[in-house]
């Protein structure tokens, strides 16, 4: 495809919470992440209520920026004769959660007396 | 086969089917089956779990209506189709998949779409319209049993048949019958089922107040049941009441019963008076029926004095119906033996030449509107066909420009016929669309067409946009959807995955099989408009020449009022000049009147009399020449401006009864004395030459066209008014300013002076010269119209094709305008393709319309149907609009920027 046309270098858009949220799932879920269990995964695990559109739409945006990419299974019975889109991090995908991660760390460095205090202020 | 859908279905429950319709039809494409599966995966869970909360179904129907469709939408947009698993999708499209999926794809592209839709909804449209005319004056069989059967008969009148006078020359192919002949024809013929004669007549209805002129109909009693209709009331008259001596009876049309007796069911046996004749009403025939055109109010027997005239007075019109498996030449063979028989019989020569004729009802009652009918069918066909070919060439371009699309979904596993069908459901979608926003159009386009069609078009209260109407723009929507669906399709087929997605759309659509037919179509688009412009291009000429002609007497300002002198109150002459001094008394007496003249016959009043005129030679020979005749009164040329050339004008003095005068029109005076003073000269009038009335010419006037200005003026004989013979008189009235204010005071000085005398026709003159323009405004604006979208449909073609060309030719141009060619020369050669395209396409439009022109040579006036101004005209336009349409996309390579396009490469 046209890589050529993305300036080289750009200073890629900074990850938003759920995307990252989206991109953990998927990585949790291994090889079978598809837009069913993802949306589980969230809210299990990160306790997050979220909608299918919210993670078909944020996936599909991440898949155009390459970060993910996806492939269809097979139709299963019990999806109505459907198959399902399998989701998978990139390695560009990996390299931005990376990035994302090493910015919050950071920017925690430090900080973690004044938050426990103001929990503690905040628990008395 | 495998397909989208597993062939044993899934046991268990399945989520709310309206549901899931709706759900496959907003999603887009990329996401639809993933989110659908995930849904019913979702769903089943729940509902094997059956555990609290909403039922599965509404918590379904609850996701279905909640997810974020349009955000889903963008986001796939562009977003190429996942690599799918061992899995071929369906080789057919199922027709509700690919139907929504080509609402969804025409969604993306709304320029697109609102082109091809309001292009197909113009033509579909318009040719709705027109065919509703045609339709209805045309194709819809007549009111009678039978329709096919019918046929009316005529005499002809060999002599005549080569008359200078076009009127003349009708009237002799269409000559009429006298009562001898019809009797004899009637009595002795073997080939009609059904047989009798009709003449017109007119009667003075005064049961109370108003004198009412009632257009009637004199019928035998062969006429009603030829056409097979029976009576709604009572019945039909008797064979016994054509005989001599039968008392008169009088059957009413549905109409006439309506208004004048309230649908009185008892009406039959009552006796109703015309001109103080007795008519028993015997029967009353129902609301669809009409003979021989709408808006005769009764038929009556004929009288005795009519029944008793010679076999040299030729009045009555015959209708018949044909005897199955007889054909025509059979009866015109039959007839014209009993015609020679019947002159036998009664000691008289046949006269020469003279035969018969047997034609059509329908071809009689539609008469020379068939042609400007079948013109403007064609003409619309040729715009629904341009309209085609643009739509076409539209859908053939964006499916080129989707060529990479449908290349990744060939190698996805989409079988050329699953991408076939979905083309085709797409042109589909949209020429459906076309034709029902067409049809929309045409409902609210047919009362303003209708208005345009000139007074003289017969059954116009029959044209409606009725089932058959409906029924065939379906019909040509479906054909335009097949036709203009054909060329994506063929694209389709042609697609090779590896190539597609490799190339882009750089190099496609040049010399290749598609691209070929794509250059063909607009090379035909152009050549038909071609031949829709010459035809409008020669209609507007003839037109404008028509509307420049002077008809050679004044007649705006001039209004005319015919009134009716009825015998029984009017016997003699004194009584009818008593009654016509008093009443162009009254008239003058009107404010804004300038002065009132009286004639037999208004110009353009639709009445013309002709009869022979015979002039001494010296030699003793005695010509008989043809001349139209009017009698007019002394102001007659002052007030309508007739110039006059030699001699003097009628004066008083000329009106008593010693005095024999004519006066003559120029034209007249030139083929009666050729090279000669005709003032002084006499002529003489009647039909027998041993019996003739001499006049002496006393002046000569300009000449004046009668019936319509496309026909040249006939030579014409004005007579003295003298009232002695005429049963009405046309009073026409100068007015200084709108004459129509003036009528209805003129209408009321009548009935001042006699309220029993009927007004038969009241009108503005110059009303009626416009009337006489009407068919050839009607053809002119129409096709005119035509032409013109004809004309903005091609010069779109081809603007459309060399845009397409430009856009594809980006990277060449920009390598040229690198290696240093000049961007002007670049111009010059991208016009160039395009102006060839419009070229060729003047060339064989050029071939077509010389021959087609020649359908257009009857309406024609002023030039000939090879009139070389309009040609040339119609020749430089097109290939002006053909070098700007190429030109202005053309531009656009002037301002390609090489570095970005090399760049880009």
């Amino acid at each position: 495809m046209s890589s050529s046309k993305e300036p080289p270098n750009s200073t890629r858009d900074r990850l938003g919470e759920f995307e990252q949220l989206a991109l953990l799932s998927v990585l949790q879920l291994g090889n079978d992440a598809y837009g069913g269990q993802i949306l589980e995964q969230l809210e299990a695990r990160a306790e997050r209520s979220a909608s299918l559109s919210s993670v078909y739409i944020t996936l599909t945006r991440l898949e155009k920026k390459g970060l993910v990419s996806s492939r269809m299974g097979q139709p299963t019975e019990e999806r109505g004769g459907k198959a399902k889109r399998f989701f998978r991090v990139e390695p560009s995908g990996i390299e931005a959660l990376q990035e994302s991660r090493d910015r919050l760390i950071r920017m925690w460095t430090g900080l973690e007396g004044v938050l426990d205090r103001s929990v503690a202020t905040r628990g008395a | 086969m495998t397909g989208a859908w597993p062939l044993v279905a899934p046991d268990g429950p399945r989520p709310p089917v309206a549901a899931r319709l709706l759900l496959s039809w907003l999603l887009p494409e990329a996401l639809r089956e993933a989110i659908e599966g995930d849904l019913e995966e979702r769903f089943r869970r729940r509902a094997a779990a059956q555990a609290g909360g909403p039922s599965p179904r509404l918590w379904y129907w609850r996701q279905v209506l909640t997810l974020r469709y349009r955000a889903l939408r963008r986001e796939a947009r562009g977003l190429a189709e996942p690599v799918q698993s061992g899995r071929r999708g369906a080789i057919w499209a199922s027709p509700s998949h690919a139907l929504s999926s080509a609402f969804r794809s025409l969604r993306a592209r709304p320029a697109l779409a609102a082109v091809v839709v309001l292009t197909l909804a113009f033509s579909i449209g318009i040719t709705t319209v027109v065919f509703s005319v045609v339709n209805g004056v045309l194709l819809r069989p007549l009111p009678y049993a039978e329709p096919d059967g019918i046929v009316n008969v005529y005499q002809t009148h060999g002599e005549w048949l080569d008359s200078p006078s076009p009127q003349l020359r009708a009237f002799a192919a269409r000559f009429p019958l006298s009562y001898p002949i019809f009797e004899g024809w009637r009595d002795r013929n073997t080939v009609f089922e059904g047989f009798g004669a009709y003449a017109n007549g007119q009667f003075t209805y005064t049961p109370d107040g108003e004198p009412e002129v009632v257009h009637g109909i004199h019928v035998t009693a062969g006429v009603l049941p030829a056409l097979g209709v029976l009576p709604e009331l009572g019945r039909l008259p008797l064979p016994a009441e054509d005989e001599m001596g039968a008392p008169p009876v009088v059957v009413l049309s549905h109409g006439f019963w309506q208004r004048r007796f309230g649908g009185d069911p008892n009406v039959v046996g009552r006796v109703i008076r015309f001109d103080d004749t007795p008519y028993e009403i015997v029967g009353v025939m129902p609301a669809s029926f009409y003979f021989p055109s709408a808006g005769n109010g009764v038929w009556v027997t004929f009288d005795d004095e009519l029944r008793a005239r010679e076999i040299d007075t030729q009045f009555m019109s015959a209708i018949a119906r044909v005897r199955p498996r007889v054909d025509a030449e059979t009866v015109v063979r039959e007839l014209e033996g009993l015609q020679a028989q019947i002159h036998r019989d009664r000691g008289e020569p046949l006269p020469n030449g003279r035969g018969t004729r047997v034609e059509s009802r329908l071809a009689e009652v539609v008469g020379d509107v068939r042609q400007t009918l079948l013109v403007l069918l064609a003409s619309v066909a040729l715009v629904l066909a341009i309209a085609c070919g643009n739509v076409a060439n539209l859908l053939f371009v964006s499916g080129l420009r989707r060529r990479r699309e449908l290349a990744v979904r060939t190698a996805l596993g989409a079988g050329t016929l699953r991408l076939v069908t979905g083309l085709f459901a797409e042109t589909a979608v949209l020429v459906g669309l076309g034709g029902a926003l067409g049809v929309a159009l045409a409902f609210v386009a047919h009362e303003p067409v209708l208005n345009l069609l000139p007074t003289g078009i017969p059954r116009t209260d029959e044209i409606s946009l009725n089932r058959t109407v409906l029924a065939f723009s379906a019909t040509l929507t479906v054909v335009t959807a097949l036709l203009a669906g054909s060329l994506p399709a063929l694209l389709a087929a042609h697609i090779d995955p590896a190539h597609g997605m490799k190339e882009g759309l750089r190099d496609l659509g040049g010399g290749r099989g598609p691209g070929r037919v794509r250059g063909a179509l607009v090379v035909a688009e152009v050549a038909v408009a071609f031949v829709l412009l010459t035809g409008a291009g020669l209609l507007a000429n003839s037109f404008w020449r028509l509307n420049r002609v002077d008809v050679g007497f004044r007649h705006d300002h001039v209004a005319s009022l015919q009134v009716a002198l009825p015998a029984a109150r009017y016997p003699d002459r004194d009584s009818k000049a008593a009654f016509a001094d008093e009443l162009r008394r009254r008239i003058e007496a009107i404010g804004g009147v300038v002065g009132v003249a009286m004639t037999t016959e208004t110009p353009f009043g639709g009445s013309v009399s002709s009869g022979s005129a015979y002039v001494e030679r010296g030699t003793g020979e005695l010509p008989e020449f043809n001349v139209e005749l009017s009698s007019v009164s002394g102001g007659y040329y002052r007030l309508l401006g007739i110039p006059l050339k030699a001699g003097r004008a009628f004066t008083p003095a000329d009106l008593s009864p010693g005095r024999a005068v004519a006066i003559v029109s120029e034209g007249a005076a030139q083929v009666l004395w050729p090279g000669e003073s005709p003032v002084g000269k006499r002529v003489g009038r009647g039909s027998d030459p041993e019996d003739l009335r001499w006049l002496t010419v006393v002046g000569v006037v300009s000449d004046v066209h009668h019936t319509s200005a496309a026909q040249a003026p006939v030579p014409k004989l004005y007579t003295p008014m003298m009232l002695t013979w005429q049963e009405s008189v046309d009073f026409l009235i100068g007015a200084a300013g709108d004459p129509s204010s003036i009528l209805d005071q003129a209408r009321r000085a009548v009935w001042d002076t006699d309220p029993r005398v009927p007004i038969r026709h009241a009108m503005v003159v110059s009303d009626a010269v416009d009337r006489s323009m009407a068919q050839p405004r009607f053809r002119t604006v129409l096709i005119g119209a035509l032409a013109a979208l004809s004309g903005l449909l091609a010069v779109l073609g081809v603007t459309g094709t060399v845009a397409f060309a430009v856009s594809q030719r980006v990277p060449e141009m920009g390598v040229r305008l690198a290696l240093g060619a000049s961007p002007a020369a670049l111009v010059a050669k991208t016009t160039r393709g395009g102006f060839a395209l419009a070229l060729t396409g003047t060339t064989i439009g050029l071939l077509v319309a010389l021959p087609a022109a020649r359908a257009l040579e009857e309406m024609l006036f002023g030039i000939g149907a090879w009139d070389v101004r309009t040609f040339l005209a119609v020749v430089g336009l097109v290939l002006f609009a053909g070098a700007a349409a190429s030109w202005w996309p053309a531009r656009r390579t002037a301002r390609i920027d090489p570095v970005r396009v090399l760049n880009a490469e």
